[in-house]
């Protein structure tokens, strides 16, 4: 008698996924149409007419990803959750210091102007990005940055870039 | 005047001659073109005052071409570091990045280059052909036919540009919200402007793009050494023209 073929034993179902990241852009889309609607209450209706047909269009999109989201909760395919795994705080901190210098740029480009700031920001940025020990690569990289950006656009093309103590300086010598 | 094969033929070896012309524009323009955020017209508003002193067949061509040079170069920094510079260029990095992650940038830039140039001779050629019928075409279309050919762009981007649909429509309108922001051209009355008066001209596009793209990316290359992947490295690490003829064959076979 021949033994019959045992069959592989049934795979285990898939974890569910979290879709809590998947949630960032609809939150803020409905914070945002929110927001928007309350700013046009007092305006003709000519102004509103075509933003609250796409916002209305955009909230059923968001009901119908809702009532989706939460059958697939209900039904064990995913959930939603704070993760912390994977989180490295050197990652982490770098991403911050980039984001700070970025601001950082956004704020002082008015006062020290076009070439000081790219300096420091593409400086900071390769260092930031990078490591520290890569000072002597960053400095090259921000001081032709810099440079080139003064000379093509600010110098040749007279681009109304802001200007600075170099600009208002070279401005006087050149 | 009449339009014959004789004038084409004419203008075309007239404007050839001025060759130096164009290689000087075309190098200036692919320069400009790949700093992100400098669009086309920018570089042609910027080097207007250097047209005024050439004649007028000189300063028309270096214009036309510094302007599609500057397109063609918007290709560079969305390929290479994933910032599209221009909006013309805003689809470029979603294919042509992962390629140079996986190091086969060369190949992506000459299927850029080569399909922007022979795209446009073929439109170029077509646009001359139609234009009796395409004039036409604009008295039939009106705010609510473009409306319609909006709401199509919208639910095409969520039919091709995401694995789940109704994510791609939230996105795409969540975009037409953030459109909207701005003063009404009617009655100049702010919406969702935030209070800042910055805003009253809508959210300006290149910021946005340059922004969205670049320091997303900056934050994804903090936890890695290079924007190549391993095999990337190793594919990247001996380039030569062989990379550029793959390119150019690979745009060739897919002409259709």
């Amino acid at each position: 008698m021949s033994e019959r073929p045992t069959l592989p034993p049934p795979r285990p179902p898939p974890p569910p996924r979290n879709v809590l990241p998947d949630l960032v852009i609809p939150v803020l889309a409905v914070s945002f149409t929110i927001y928007y609607l309350t700013t046009i209450t007092g305006v003709p209706w000519i102004a509103q007419a075509s933003a609250v047909t796409v916002s209305v269009l955009l909230f059923t999109a968001i009901a119908a990803y809702a009532v989706r989201t939460a059958l697939r909760i209900r039904a064990g395919r995913e959930r939603i959750a704070l993760e912390r795994r994977g989180v490295r705080l050197g990652v982490e901190a770098r991403r911050l210091m980039l984001l700070a210098l970025t601001a950082a740029y956004v704020f002082v480009i008015d006062h020290l102007g076009f070439t000081i700031t790219t300096f420091s920001f593409v400086f900071l940025g390769i260092v930031v990005l990078s490591s520290a020990a890569n000072w002597r690569r960053a400095l090259a990289v921000s001081l032709a940055c810099s440079v080139l950006g003064y000379v093509v656009f600010i110098y040749f093309f007279h681009t109304r870039f802001p200007r600075g103590p170099i600009e208002n300086f070279l401005r006087g010598v050149l | 005047m009449e339009v014959d094969v004789a004038l084409v033929a004419e203008l075309f070896s007239r404007t050839l001659s001025y060759w130096w012309l164009i290689l000087i524009g075309t190098g200036l323009g692919l320069l400009v073109g790949a700093v992100p955020g400098f669009s086309a017209a920018n570089t042609i508003i910027i080097l207007l005052p250097i047209t005024l002193t050439m004649d007028p067949t000189s300063g028309m061509i270096f214009m036309v071409v510094l302007y599609t040079a500057s397109r063609l170069g918007a290709g560079i920094p969305a390929i290479l570091v994933n910032i599209p510079g221009t909006a013309g260029a805003a689809a470029t990095p979603l294919d042509g990045y992962p390629m140079a992650v996986a190091g086969r940038g060369q190949q992506a830039l000459t299927i850029s280059f080569v399909s922007s140039v022979l795209g446009g001779i073929i439109t170029t050629v077509l646009a001359l052909l139609l234009f009796p019928w395409l004039s036409q075409l604009a008295f039939y279309l009106h705010s609510v036919e473009m409306i319609v050919v909006m709401l199509f762009g919208i639910s095409l981007i969520a039919t091709i540009s995401a694995a789940d649909m109704l994510k791609g429509l939230i996105a795409g309108l969540f975009g037409l919200m953030i459109g909207y922001i701005g003063a009404d051209v009617v009655y100049e009355a702010p919406r969702g402007t935030f209070g800042f008066l910055e805003l009253y001209d809508k959210v300006p596009l290149i910021p946005a793009l340059v922004g969205l793209f670049a320091i997303s990316e900056a934050f994804v290359v903090v936890e890695r050494d290079t924007v190549l992947s391993e095999e990337g490295r190793s594919e990247a690490g001996s380039p030569g023209w062989a990379a550029t003829f793959e390119g150019l064959r690979d745009t060739l076979r897919e002409w259709k």
